[in-house]
């Protein structure tokens, strides 16, 4: 089973969402419940804080648990995203996820979008970081390439300028019901009738006491073992309370139950059983130097 | 402000193994560490234990390449900036953060949204560094044509406009907003920075050159209705710091031989139309293959002149970089002891060429470590200097107002 959090923080606690000293808190919280990963950011708009910010200010504060941000394709730019999720992945260690959300753009647009950033991440293979002290050589430029990336809404040259991310790609988490192209997670709305067996579907919950604790965990463990998800977004009423009460009541019980084991890393793909990704210029692809 | 004098502000450029351009092969240099937090956190931290203003992320939106150029033979410098300053907020408790991020290739609600939130994140702690990116950038951005400097800065002009309403919407973090820098010295930079900039990062290589450039931005911003006190001017400084005169001229010397023989030649290719990949120090330096290129210049006569002076007759590549590499390097710079670094440093400060420096540290982090342990106290004792943070704030540590 997999866990993820919620994590929609506003500028003060208002309407149920968390502060960012909350964000903080709450981060905290997730780890020690062992979760798997925390989504930062939701579609929702206005001037609210910045998740790819947030995400990475959560890096110093936490050490095993995948940190993901919201960007949207209309709001920006390609090249802007695939060097900030480049960082968020190699400035944490491997734990970066992107929860990648059309925004604004119709579904052709938000497809390219993906495709550029993926093909951004590719502009570097692996091995293109050398670090030959004593032949001078930092990255060996053959192993970089332009993608030249020339489609109906987006004409990029590259390369990046940072180099391949550490998972290859940070983990891409799409929402269900406007997923294209490439997604190694679905998120799915509650309530949904019947979301795709391979979602984690959305779980607001408050847990006013360990009876409602043990409660909860007997529902997840039911909607999993009979294959109605992968596992659950969590979003608690009270931010850092029902969290807490999460952490303490309802982890350990699925643990007990087998659903869920310790992290044992090294990085996020590895930890929910997700292939590195081949670089695809090394499956043949052109690319121009 | 106190009756005493006037202190200087300091802020660390950090660019990953460090400011010269071959500090990646020093020997303290571990490369598989430059792509972790850790390098990062720990130059924080000591430029934190030494009082220091801020730290500073520069930025491209562009791998650096021109004709072969430097690509592979220097280190990366191009973690996102806003992810690292996020990334430190929780790693360092006092120092500022401030990264440059583009006017031009991000729209003003990802700006407002990114600077607001690492301020709110960090205690009032952020600054924003206002760039309007180099022609290379446009290519990644499907821009088209990229927009002339003209254009960039009054779009920019725009941005800030509507970057500062939206930050109107953002409850204000203990500075109230993030301290905008910047570092163009282009005619419109300068009309830019005496509009907007709090803190400027500029580069001059004499103290009148410094004197003059501070003197007229602060009438520039005057004239604009602007307190003059409340524009930071910090030039670029590389120290070279031995326990003697002799030992930092053998440790500039050492840093010139770490520019191996490959990297010398991508330094060519960066600065002439030609690539010089490939090519052997013994060949003739190709004095007129060169000048042909500067032939389609429209300026060409300064730069024909400029480069024919250069030029010694029947020289090889091999010594015309050796002769290059012993040039100034057009950074502001002092090679001495720690004592001859401070009298400069104060030189500068009190002939009112600056407001403080941005040190430029040949090699992160032993190089930063030195200036804080060696030439810091030096600068406290005289009283130059904080000897401890007084407030916790960005604006605080630059003596700027709260701004709403």
């Amino acid at each position: 089973m997999i866990l993820a959090l919620a994590l929609d923080p506003a500028w003060t606690p208002e309407g149920g969402r968390p502060s960012l000293v909350q964000a903080v808190a709450m981060a905290r919280l997730a780890e020690q419940a062992d979760l798997d990963l925390i989504l930062v950011g939701s579609p929702g708009g206005g001037v609210g804080p910045d998740p790819m910010t947030v995400a990475s200010a959560l890096i110093p504060h936490t050490s095993r648990i995948g940190l993901g941000a919201l960007t949207t394709s209309s709001g920006w730019a390609p090249f802007n995203v695939a060097r900030a999720l480049s960082a968020l992945d190699w400035l944490s260690g491997g734990r970066a996820a992107w929860l990648a959300a059309p925004g604004a753009d119709p579904p052709g647009r938000f497809a390219e979008h993906l495709e550029v950033v993926l093909e951004l991440f590719d502009s570097w293979e692996d091995e293109a970081l050398v670090f030959d002290k004593a032949a001078g050589v930092f990255t060996d430029r053959d192993r970089v390439r332009r993608i030249v990336h020339a489609g109906p809404s987006f004409t990029v040259d590259g390369p990046l300028n940072s180099p391949r991310p550490p998972q290859g790609w940070p983990v891409i988490v799409q929402f269900a019901d406007a997923a294209v192209g490439d997604a190694d997670l679905l998120v799915a709305p509650s309530g949904a009738a019947a979301g795709p067996a391979s979602a984690l579907t959305e779980l607001p919950f408050a847990l006013a006491s360990v009876a409602a604790a043990g409660v909860l965990a007997g529902e997840m463990a039911a909607a999993f073992d009979r294959g109605a998800c992968q596992g659950f977004v969590l979003r608690p009423d009270r931010p850092v309370a029902d969290l807490q009460m999460f952490a303490e009541e309802v982890a350990p019980r699925l643990e007990h139950q087998g659903l869920r084991a310790p992290w044992t890393g090294p990085d996020l793909r590895t930890r929910l059983g997700l292939e590195r990704p081949a670089n695809r210029y090394a499956r043949g692809r052109e690319g121009t130097r | 402000m106190t009756a005493e004098t006037p202190r200087l502000h300091l802020g660390l450029w950090l660019l990953t193994s460090g400011h010269h351009i071959a500090s990646w092969r020093h020997p303290a240099t571990r490369p598989e560490r430059l792509l972790g937090l850790d390098h990062y956190a720990e130059a924080a931290r000591i430029a934190e234990r030494g009082r220091l203003d801020m730290v500073f992320f520069e930025d491209t939106l562009a791998a650096r390449e021109r004709n072969g150029g430097v690509f592979g033979e220097t280190s990366i410098n191009s973690l996102e900036p806003a992810v690292q300053v996020a990334a430190l907020a929780g790693a360092t408790e006092a120092i500022g953060l401030a990264a440059s991020y583009s006017t031009t290739y991000h729209s003003p609600e990802v700006l407002a949204a990114k600077f607001a939130t690492a301020d709110a994140l960090s205690g009032g702690r952020a600054g924003w560094n206002m760039v309007t990116s180099g022609a290379a950038a446009g290519r990644n951005f499907g821009a088209g044509e990229h927009p002339e400097r003209a254009e960039r800065y009054a779009a920019a002009h725009k941005v800030i406009s509507e970057v500062r309403a939206l930050w109107a919407r953002v409850p204000p973090s203990p500075q109230g907003r993030p301290v905008l820098i910047q570092a163009g010295m282009s005619p419109w930079g300068l009309d830019f920075a005496a509009s907007h900039g709090e803190c400027i990062f500029s580069g001059f290589g004499s103290l009148e050159g410094g004197r003059a450039f501070r003197a007229d931005l602060r009438s520039r911003a005057a004239a604009k209705g602007r307190d003059p006190d409340h524009i930071k001017v910090l030039p670029g400084f590389m120290p070279v710091i031995g326990s003697t005169e002799r030992e930092a001229q053998d440790k500039l010397e050492l840093y010139r031989e770490l520019i191996h023989p490959r990297l010398r030649l991508g330094m060519l290719g960066e600065r002439f139309n030609i690539d010089f990949t490939g090519r052997v120090m013994d060949e003739p330096f190709p004095v007129e293959e060169i000048l042909a290129t500067l032939e389609d210049r429209p300026n060409i006569g300064g730069e024909r002149a400029r480069f024919l002076a250069d030029v010694r007759e029947g020289e090889t590549i091999g010594d015309y970089c050796e002769r290059m590499v012993r040039k100034p390097s057009g950074h502001l710079t002092c090679v001495g002891g720690p004592e001859t670094i401070a009298d400069f440093m104060q030189g500068w400060h009190g002939g009112g060429g600056c407001d403080g420096f941005i040190l430029q540290a040949l090699q992160i982090p032993v190089e930063l470590e030195l200036f804080v342990e060696e030439v810091v106290p030096i600068l406290q004792q005289r009283g130059l200097f904080r000897r401890d943070y007084e407030g916790s704030t960005l604006r605080s540590h630059l003596g700027l107002p709260v701004q709403a």
